[in-house]
This record gives structure tokens, C-alpha cells and sequence, in this order.
């Protein structure tokens, strides 16, 4: 009867293709004992062709080695090895290996295949017969099933031959399940080591996989065990803070094929309110025509909110909040100062609380600017007027806030220019006070206005201390003082010529300057000409 | 008949304040904290003028402005007081006659009430 045999069989081959494939040496292991045991063959093995690099048994890669990756010996019951051979004695077997299903050998010894064997291999160990089936891999010979017969020659039947392919099939198999098993892992190795957190969500959003930031940053720290217990203990909020109702969570809008690229979520966590902001980007993976997975990738972005709002916040909200306390203390002094009958230094006190309280307006009004400059919010209103005009306005207030230094001003007349003359006027203003500050009472301020086809050009030159070469690549950087802490510090926050030149950009324009220490400073400004109509 | 001034302003220093300077320049003067306090008393006064704060709780400056406009009748001219770094703009939104910018001066808030009591405004 056969039956029972095939039987056998069969179930041997659906046990080998079921088990764990991922560990290549108790596969190959299991492969070579069932295969002895199924088909009562003395030995059973598994080789690999390591190849020099030519193509598998072209004669000139003399470098082929085939190496031994498991021998089951049936008698014994036991696994052993077998030291590596050179591929270039055995050239015609390598050959045979590439363009059969099959290499059966009844003949071992006499069979021309198998013939190099003879003497150093088969002789010695008592083979007479030989079956050999090529395990292919990625399309190329990987390495060899060895049936090694020992005792009376024997003749392999059809159906062993089919046994045999399924048994090198299952081990091509195992050599795939290896290679995706080490894919992965240096995926997931990558995946790990990253600071973002990536999330792969099947469509119903159960957690696929998760990398360790995610795990650690997102999960732990929110005080989660599992990716399902997000939608009990955590709200979405928006960079504004406003709650996300559950149906517009980036997940749902991915799979309603919305686009979600680098935008900010905060989650709360609804336990303990403690909030943490992540930059989301989100991407579908799409298999006919559906959504199967998402992608998320979590950038945190705490730190960069928290930033964002120092800047908001503390810059514009605190430079607001300041002027009705300001309001009330000038108010007062000015109150006070106004009655009738008041001492003389008591006048002088109460004019020094309203200077205070100007500059006290000054700053908080500096810090607006700066603020609305890097938030991008600044507006300018631009309108055509003389810059002439509106330089010697300036000049003028100039004069009587510096009345001991002695302005030369040398301006060609009717200058237009299409600009917001409160923000322009700002910026000659800072120019020239600049001038005033770094220079001695008594020196002169030269101001010139000149101009070509296109272009205006505005100088401001002092004869003062000037700035040291070292310091001269800084000039315009925020919050940098030249002369900070020295005997020269002037106060201010180091914001006036970073405003200014941004003003001036803003218009289209440039600043610029030539100094040189203990001689003076030239700074010059250029701005479109507006175009005559 | 003397010019009343309506002074709507949430924090209470700087309506005390500004109820101080606008007295001693022989004007009836009015106060409220926010938007709603000065509704009704628009209806019981009806001032001439109202120097008006725009950020205030419970109901602020604008609101004000829409819920008087809502109402109807004759408008007191509006003066808006505000800590914005456009004022101007201010102002426009809420179609007032005029404008201060927070910290004012004494004499320009003096000058400013004047115009506007005066009947010459804008």
C-alpha cells in the first residue's frame, strides 16, 4: 500500500512549512532530519554556494566555496558539519546545479555530474547514490539539498524527486522568512533609534506598529499601557488650544483623504491635564483604491510652543499690559505737577516720573515692534510722500533732543518714495539718535540725501568712537550692543538697528555702514524711488 | 448746560484718574467698568462724550459700540482709549471720533475732551 507512506509524507511537508521559518539554522536542521527520516536516506544536508563574485559556475570564478550548513547523519541521529570545498574541482556539478530541477545520480560515482566527487567524498563515506536539488533564492542558485544513499545503488523514484523540490522549496522559503525577519529588524533598529515617534495604524486605527518614541515619549509618559487607551485618557487640542471633537482627530481626516502635514496637536491628558504638543504628519497607505494603513510621525513640539508663546505672550502680551500702569503714574505726575502752587523740586520729581514713564513706553513700545517683526505680523501702510520732507521732520526733533551737537544737512529736494513714513521716519530716527549717542556733544552730524534714477540714499555719518572691527560683522544681529558694558554702553536692548534694517527691507531697501574706531560711523540706507507718474 | 463725560474703563486707577483730570476741568463726569455698566448709564445721562477702553470684561468696547448702534438714537461722540500699538485703527473699527493712545498726555487728553465737548470734534 502507499498510501500511508504519501500520507506521511504529506504530513511531514505541511509540518515543515508551518513551523517558524525565522531561524534559519533550526530550520535547515529540521528540513535535513525529516527529509532522512521521511525517505530513509543515510545522509541529508544542506550546502551554500558562497560565491567570489562571478556569476555562479562560470569558470572564472575560481572563488565559489560550498559550505556546509547542516549534515543530519540518519544512523547516528545527530547534526554535524563538514568542512567547506572549493568550488573550482567540482565545475561541471556547478553547472548541472543551475540547469536542473534536479540533479538525480542512481550512479553517483559513474554519473559525470557527480563524478568529481568520487574519489575525495563519495568513495570514502560508501555513497553510491546521490540526489541534489539547487535552493534558489532571489532568483540565483542560494546553495544545494544533498540526499547522500549509502549501501546498494538506488534508484530515486519520481516521487521522491517531488519530496525532494518541496523540501528545497521550504528552505528557499526559510532563507525569505530570514531576510524579512532581518529587513525588519534593521527597520525597526532605525525606527527606534529616532527621535520622532512613527505610528503605523490600520484603518481602524488599532496600533500596527509603534517605535520607541512613541512607546516612551507618547505612550509611558501619558501614563498609557496600550496605543487603545488614547481615546479614553487623551483630548486633541489645537495650537490655539480649542478641543478637537473625535471625528476630526488627523486619523479620521487622513482616512477621509484630507492632507495632514506638520501640524500642531497638543494632547492632554485627561487624568492629570498635563499637556505635551507634537507636530503631526500623517500619510495613507493605499491598496486598491482604500485606505489599509496611516502613518503617523510625531516631531515634539513642546519646547517650540512653549517658545512660541514667550514670544507672544511675554514680548507683546507683557509690552501691552504695561501701558495702563503707565497710563496711571504718568496720568498722576502729570496730574499732580499741574496744580497750582507746586515746590519747585517737588516739579522736578514729578517730571522725572513722567520721563521715566516715556521711556519705560519707549521700550515696551520697542518690544512690540520686535515682536510683530518676528511674528510677521508688522503692517505697513504705504503711501507716497517726500522723503526729504519727512527726513528733515525727523532731523528737526533730532536738533531739539540733541541741541548741543551740530547737524550738517546736505538733502537734494523732492524725493519721492512710496513707503509707511511712521516706520521710515523710525528707522532715520534710530539713525540718527545712534549718531548722537556714540559721538560727543559739540561734534558734528552730517545728513545727506542723495539720490540716482532709482534709488535713494540716505547717510547719517558721526565723528565719534566708532566700532571696533571685531565687533563690526555683529552690528545689526538682535540684542547685540556694540559697546555692551564698557564705558561706552549707551543702554537700549541692542533691537534699534536690527528694527531698522528690517524696516528698511521690508520697503525693498538696504542699510549698511563703514566705521572706523575712534574716527566714526557712516550708516546709510537706500529705498526704491517711487517711479514718476 | 455743562458737557458730561462718560469714562468706561475696567481698571479703576486709571478711571479715578482720568475722572480726576476731566473734573478739574469743570466737566460732569460719569463712570462705568465695562461695556454694560455704561449702557445703562447712557440712558440715565446721556453724555456728550465717552472715553472708551476696548478691552473690558463682562462686555467690552466693541460690543459696546454694536449693542449702542443696535439700540439706535442719538450717538455721544466715542473717544477711544486704547493700549493697541494702532489706535487708529481702533478707532475705525468701532467708527469713533477719536483717539488716545495709552500712556496719554495730560494736556493732549485735556485738548482732546475739549474738541469734542466743544461741539468741534474730529
Amino acid at each position: 500500500m502507499e498510501m500511508p507512506a504519501v500520507t506521511l509524507r504529506e504530513r511531514v511537508l505541511l509540518e515543515l512549512a508551518r513551523r517558524d521559518k525565522s531561524n534559519i539554522h533550526d530550520a535547515f536542521q529540521a528540513i535535513t532530519e525529516a527529509a532522512a527520516v521521511v525517505m530513509d536516506v543515510a545522509r541529508v544536508s544542506i550546502w551554500a554556494l558562497v560565491d567570489g563574485g562571478a556569476p555562479i559556475g562560470a569558470e572564472t570564478d575560481l572563488d565559489t566555496r560550498i559550505v556546509c550548513k547542516d549534515l543530519y547523519l540518519l544512523g547516528e541521529n545527530a547534526h554535524v558539519s563538514f568542512m567547506p570545498i572549493h568550488g573550482r574541482d567540482f565545475p561541471t556539478y556547478l553547472r548541472a546545479l543551475e540547469q536542473r530541477r534536479t540533479i538525480t545520480a542512481d550512479d553517483a560515482q559513474a554519473d559525470p555530474r557527480t563524478a568529481e566527487f568520487t574519489e575525495f567524498y563519495l568513495k570514502p563515506l560508501g555513497i553510491t547514490s546521490m540526489m541534489d536539488v539547487p535552493i534558489w533564492h532571489h532568483g540565483q542558485v542560494y546553495g544545494v539539498l544533498c540526499f547522500e544513499h549509502v549501501g546498494e545503488r538506488r534508484a530515486w523514484q519520481p516521487e521522491e524527486q517531488l519530496l525532494a523540490i518541496n523540501m528545497a522549496d521550504i528552505a528557499s522559503g526559510c532563507l525569505e522568512a530570514a531576510e524579512h525577519r532581518a529587513v525588519r529588524r534593521r527597520w525597526e533598529t532605525a525606527m527606534d533609534s529616532i527621535a520622532e515617534g512613527v505610528a503605523v495604524l490600520d484603518a481602524r486605527g488599532a496600533l500596527i506598529h509603534g517605535n520607541r518614541a512613541i512607546r516612551r515619549k507618547f505612550l509611558e509618559s501619558a501614563g498609557l499601557q496600550t496605543w487603545e487607551e488614547i481615546h479614553d485618557a487623551i483630548d486633541l487640542v489645537d495650537a490655539a488650544d480649542r478641543t478637537i471633537p473625535r471625528s476630526d482627530w488627523p486619523f479620521q481626516r487622513v482616512l477621509r483623504r484630507e492632507k495632514v502635514e506638520g501640524e500642531i496637536y497638543g494632547l492632554v491628558v485627561r487624568r492629570t491635564g498635563e499637556r505635551r504638543y507634537v507636530r503631526l504628519t500623517c500619510s495613507p497607505i493605499i491598496e486598491d483604491g482604500q485606505v489599509k494603513s496611516v502613518i503617523i510621525v510625531a516631531v515634539d513640539a513642546t519646547d517650540e510652543m512653549f517658545i512660541e508663546r514667550l514670544k507672544r505672550e511675554l514680548l507683546s502680551g507683557v509690552a501691552h499690559e504695561l501701558k495702563t500702569p503707565l497710563a496711571i503714574a504718568k496720568g498722576y505726575a502729570q496730574q499732580l505737577d499741574s496744580a497750582k502752587g507746586t515746590p519747585p523740586n517737588l516739579d522736578r520729581m514729578l517730571e522725572a516720573i513722567v520721563r521715566a514713564c516715556d521711556r519705560m513706553d519707549h521700550l515696551s513700545e520697542t518690544l512690540l515692534d520686535l515682536a510683530s517683526m518676528i511674528l510677521g505680523r508688522l503692517r505697513l501702510t504705504r503711501e507716497r510722500i517726500d522723503l526729504t520732507e519727512l527726513a528733515l521732520g525727523v532731523v528737526r526733533r533730532a536738533e531739539r533732543c540733541a541741541p548741543s551737537h551740530r547737524f550738517h544737512v546736505e538733502m537734494r529736494p523732492n524725493l519721492p518714495v512710496i513707503v509707511d513714513s511712521a516706520r521710515i521716519a523710525q528707522a532715520i530716527r534710530h539713525l540718527i539718535m545712534n549718531a548722537v549717542s556714540y559721538s560727543t556733544p559739540g561734534t558734528a552730524i552730517d545728513i545727506e540725501l542723495s539720490a540716482d534714477d532709482r534709488d535713494v540714499t540716505m547717510t547719517v555719518r558721526d565723528h565719534g568712537i566708532g566700532i571696533p572691527l571685531d565687533q563690526q560683522k555683529k552690528v545689526f544681529t538682535l540684542f547685540f550692543k556694540v559697546h555692551a558694558g564698557g564705558v561706552h554702553d549707551r543702554g537700549g536692548l541692542g533691537v534699534g538697528l536690527y528694527l531698522a534694517r528690517e524696516i528698511v527691507r521690508r520697503h525693498g531697501g538696504e542699510m549698511w555702514f563703514e566705521s572706523e574706531e575712534g574716527k566714526g560711523s557712516s550708516f546709510h540706507m537706500r529705498l526704491p524711488l517711487a517711479r514718476t507718474t | 448746560m455743562t458737557s458730561s463725560v462718560l469714562i468706561v474703563e475696567d481698571d479703576a486707577s486709571l478711571r479715578e484718574l482720568l475722572a480726576i483730570i476731566l473734573e478739574g476741568e469743570g466737566l460732569e463726569v460719569e463712570t462705568a467698568a465695562n461695556g454694560k455698566e455704561a449702557l445703562g448709564r447712557i440712558v440715565a445721562r446721556r453724555p456728550s462724550v465717552v472715553l472708551l477702553d476696548m478691552s473690558m470684561p463682562v462686555m467690552d468696547g466693541w460690543q459696546f459700540c454694536q449693542e449702542l448702534d443696535r439700540r439706535g438714537g442719538p450717538r455721544p461722540r466715542i473717544v477711544v482709549v486704547t493700549a493697541s500699538t494702532d489706535p487708529a485703527k481702533r478707532a475705525d473699527e468701532v467708527q469713533a471720533d477719536g483717539w488716545l493712545a495709552k500712556p496719554f498726555d495730560r494736556d493732549a487728553l485735556i485738548a482732546l475732551v475739549r474738541r469734542m465737548t466743544d461741539g468741534t470734534g474730529r
